[in-house]
């Protein structure tokens, strides 16, 4: 069944083989180092490639377009003020639907019927995307401020030359706890946090963000498995480890629910995204950021066109200007994610956040971190019943 | 036999009422505190309210809730009106199992069919959007629209449309100028309460929404689960009084005689 | 055109079937299209192949219906089923004292009593969860309350739990239970238990005797009334119930909307069908109709 189904979709996309090939953290060490991740900063600078105001004939051509720019994105992840000051800039309305998960955001999209201008996957997604033939190639002249991102962020192996995608933000997934519950516990600083203290101490207070390969790696790792691991056997001792956590955790929360429940205190550790820990630290100061010795993962949002995008011009104008050194950082500032875009991070990002590990990794947590890659098909049948166990 | 409820009894029945008004008034109480997350009591505002009048993400939504809602409700009462009629007045082969399938979208769970109308769309190639949302809407709001006017015919008194052909008038006449008269205060209660039950749908909505097309529920859902704001506290009391207003209005003009 | 009109009046007039079928039309139409024919469809996809990442692939396999037997699965509808039948009995219990109170005690308040008890089931219950996710909370009202009198120090666990949920379906199909036993509770004939109560009878064993029996129906009624829908819930079991309580309907919109896996979901969907109509059929053929909604009029 499971070959029969892998050479069921033998004609994938160049891109799709391209993903195929296991990241392991090895190679993402590697990588991170050749695109100059461990350096004291990211990168150089770069000067904003494109003037504020556009111009009337690119004004013209959203207008032609007709009158509304329609965006598909997680709940909650822009601020407040980006989309009132693009549709004052371009003269136009952004009509923005919010999904909860990837997962949701490509049932919605199969279903055929519709048709997103931008939207804003994961980065492990984008190659799933591609081979079911949802995205359009983006125009690169129409993205001069592309300039602005980190090399380390483009012509990654999920999007070889950035033909579909650019990055939005960027983000680590491992562990939120409140330092008023947690004290003195050994396991602080360690996945065993969540799965060994968690059952005595933490018992029904235990948060899971909603994605499989997220909630999956949190037990692969804790393990000292790779996050990306073949090997059936490591991922079905992850699965009964998560089915054994499960009567002790509170919920699997979707989206950017978890930090409500790190404000409240409804959760006291949670396997979570730095951002909801940061923007939860905020409200309620007790809420601290853990990167666990056996490591986290790691993923970028990126920025994409869907296939049968009605306003490609607008799109391509609108995913430009959230490439705006300023914009990037009031977005980034806003989520509480870092920003792939350099020169705001040099320029405008308050320098309490770029020094902030949990929002920006110190090189040497850098080191700890191994970016997801797409499930490869063979084992994706693994991923999916591991998954219906732990949940039904 | 005894006229007076034992004690009991009564205790009993004004707890289940507590039970059933509970959720609102703490809805209410919440929408006008103005500690956040809910936690405790921190003084009366009315700022939650405010905000929802400057949200134009609600608004939005709340143009797309009412775009659906009110299409929904003239055609479900259209349809209903002539369901039934042919109900009441002719007997038929297979009339049982016309109401049985009439009856299957109010007592199914809606999870089932909300997927049945989302791989119907899918299947005939329909784009998703609002009036995918909308012909969902009209398949559960019929049956509703069918049965309350069904209740109000069995009420009408056949001796006025009798007279009317007595005296002459042809059958087109007599619907037109007594029975629909008649009826109307059952046409109009039957819009009434499918309003409402268009309005509030969430999960049948879940599964056929399409761009743009993200209803006042889908958008309260998810306020729900973010729901760091206390402002859906008051989304929710308006939500929740305004149909209800609807509905004892509907409910009035269907119990004024004729 | 009068002509005309009378040509047509006479027509129909000989031609009743015609007539019926000029009526019928909009709503035949309807009826198969929005009913029938997606639940063939659904059946279609139910014997689908599930394809990787939520692809499918228009194959027919008898696998779905393979993979439900699982014990996995098993286990996931006798939740559910269990869930739902300790709702009927809760709403039985809240629901008769209530309907009982109303039928013969109400007096000249009795339409407004009814009307009170139906009157939230018009308005958004997505919202009404809600308010139950705000009351069950550990800084909800019962738990703060219980600390400030000193009862217990720590916030006991109320949400994200079975509690929860059975409060919650409870809560929702309340007013489907109370109508029935209220309508039968009517239509009781007060002269038998008077005659009862003049032979002798105690007030309990005239309610075991002769209310009990004669209320039966009412009782049938709301159950498969409360038991239909409360099966199959989604929004309780995913507002209320946590990560711990699954249940069909949620499973069913998570292997659609999550899991993608649509033939599978189908296939679920269906089995979910044929256990409802199991209980609805019968109940109709005895001349049982989903009455709460008529008789909220």
């Amino acid at each position: 069944m499971e070959t029969e189904n892998a050479n069921r979709y033998r004609d994938v996309s160049a891109a799709r083989r391209h993903a195929r090939r296991p990241l392991t953290r090895r190679r993402f060490i590697v990588e991170a180092a050749a695109l100059g991740f461990s350096g004291s900063l990211y990168g150089q600078t770069t000067t904003p490639a494109e003037p504020l105001q556009p111009d009337s004939a690119a004004l013209r051509r959203v207008k032609r377009e007709g009158s509304t720019l329609y965006i598909y994105n997680w709940e909650d992840y822009f601020h407040p003020d980006t989309i009132p000051e693009f549709e004052q800039l371009y003269r136009t309305k952004v009509v923005y639907d919010a999904y909860p998960g990837n997962e949701h955001m490509l049932a919605k999209l199969q279903t055929g019927g519709v048709s997103y201008d931008v939207i804003f996957p994961t980065h492990s997604f984008i190659p799933i995307l591609v081979a079911q033939n949802l995205l359009s190639p983006l125009r690169r002249h129409y993205l001069p401020n592309r300039a602005n991102i980190m090399p380390r962020f483009l012509d990654t192996h999920f999007d070889p030359g950035n033909k579909y995608s650019l990055p939005y933000t960027w983000g680590m997934t491992a562990i939120g706890y409140n330092s008023k519950y947690v004290k003195e516990d050994p396991n602080l600083g360690s996945w065993a946090l969540i799965f060994d203290s968690g059952p005595q101490r933490y018992s029904g207070k235990i948060g899971f963000t909603d994605e499989r390969e997220e909630v999956i790696a949190a037990a692969l790792k804790y393990k000292g498995f790779s996050a990306n691991t073949h090997k059936e056997s490591e991922l079905r001792e992850a699965g009964k480890i998560l089915v054994n956590i499960k009567p002790h955790l509170k919920a699997f929360y979707p989206g950017t629910d978890e930090k409500k429940a790190f404000i409240t205190e409804d959760i006291v550790v949670g396997h979570s995204w730095n951002g909801e820990v940061v923007k939860a630290g905020e409200k309620n100061n007790a809420v601290k950021w853990s990167l666990p010795k056996e490591g986290g993962t790691g993923w970028y949002d990126a920025m994409v066109i869907g296939r049968q995008a009605p306003h490609k011009f607008t799109a391509h104008a609108f995913m430009n200007f959230l490439m705006r050194p300023d914009i990037a950082a009031k977005n980034s500032a806003a989520v509480g994610y870092a920003t792939p875009n350099q020169t705001a991070l040099q320029t405008i990002v308050a320098p309490e956040i770029a020094a902030n590990p949990a929002v920006y990794p110190t090189a040497k947590d850098m080191k700890k971190i191994e970016f997801l890659a797409t499930i490869p098909d063979h084992i994706l049948p693994v991923y999916s019943d591991i998954w219906t166990r732990l949940l039904s | 036999m005894n006229r007076r409820s034992p004690p009991a009894l009564t205790i009993a029945a004004i707890l289940v009422f507590c039970f059933i008004y509970a959720p609102l008034m703490v809805l209410v109480a919440y929408s006008l505190n103005t500690a956040e997350y809910g936690v405790g009591w921190g003084g009366f505002t009315l700022e939650w309210y405010r905000r929802i009048f400057e949200d134009r993400d609600i608004q939005r939504s709340l143009g797309v809730s009412l775009l659906v809602s009110i299409p929904t409700v003239l055609v479900s009462t259209a349809l209903g009106t002539v369901n039934a009629f042919a109900l009441y007045r002719f007997q038929f082969r297979g009339k049982d199992f016309y109401k049985f399938m009439l009856y299957i979208p109010l007592v199914m769970p809606s999870v089932v069919i909300g997927i049945s109308q989302l791989l119907l769309f899918v299947f005939i190639k329909k784009e998703l959007g609002i009036l995918t949302i909308i012909f969902a809407h009209i398949s559960f709001t019929v049956p509703l629209t069918t049965l309350v006017i069904l209740g109000r015919m069995q009420r009408i008194d056949r001796t006025l449309e009798d007279a009317a052909m007595d005296l002459g008038a042809d059958e087109i006449t007599t619907v037109r100028r007594v029975t629909l008269p008649l009826l109307k205060p059952g046409i109009y209660a039957a819009a009434l309460l499918a309003f409402p039950w268009s309005f509030n749908d969430f999960v049948i909505t879940y599964f056929v929404a399409g761009v743009g097309a993200s209803t006042l529920p889908i958008r309260v859902y998810s306020m729900i689960r973010l729901g760091v704001s206390p402002m859906v506290n008051a989304l929710g009391t308006l939500i929740v009084l305004i149909p209800l207003l609807l509905v004892v209005a509907g409910i009035l003009l269907e119990r004024r005689k004729i | 055109m009068t002509s005309l009109r009378n040509r047509l009046l006479l027509y129909l007039r000989r031609h009743e079937r015609v007539k019926i079928g000029v009526l019928l039309a909009p709503t035949t139409f309807w009826v198969v299209a929005f009913t029938l024919l997606p639940i063939l469809i659904v059946l279609y996809y139910s014997f689908l192949t599930s394809g990787l990442w939520g692809m499918v692939v228009h194959e027919l396999t008898l696998d779905n219906y393979r993979e439900i037997i699982d014990p996995l699965f098993f286990k996931l509808f006798l939740r559910s089923f269990l869930l739902a039948a300790v709702t009927v009995v809760l709403c039985l219990a809240a629901g008769y004292p209530l309907a009982y109170w109303i039928a013969f005690y109400g007096g000249r308040y009795k339409p407004f009593l009814v009307f009170l008890v139906i009157l939230p089931f018009w308005s958004s219950y997505l919202v009404r969860l809600y308010a139950w996710m705000t009351i069950l909370s550990d800084h909800g009202i019962i738990n703060s309350g219980l600390q400030l009198i000193g009862l217990i120090s720590e916030p006991i666990p109320l949400l994200h739990n079975e509690f929860a949920v059975v409060v919650g379906l409870t809560y929702t199909y309340l007013p489907m239970m109370t109508l029935p036993l209220y309508a039968s509770l009517e239509r009781l004939d007060r002269r038998l238990l008077d005659a009862a109560a003049d032979l002798g009878a105690a007030p309990a064993t005239q309610f075991a005797r002769v209310t009990l029996p004669l209320t039966r129906g009412g009782i049938i009624s709301g159950s498969v009334l409360v038991f239909v829908p409360a099966i199959g819930e989604f929004l309780v079991p995913d507002l209320l119930g946590g990560a711990k309580v699954m249940m069909i309907g949620k499973f069913i919109t998570m292997k659609f909307v999550g899991l993608r896996d649509w033939p599978l979901g189908s296939a679920f969907s269906l089995l979910l069908m044929v256990l409802v109509l199991l209980v609805l059929v019968p109940y109709l053929r005895a001349g049982g109709s989903p009455k709460a909604f008529e008789e909220q009029l």
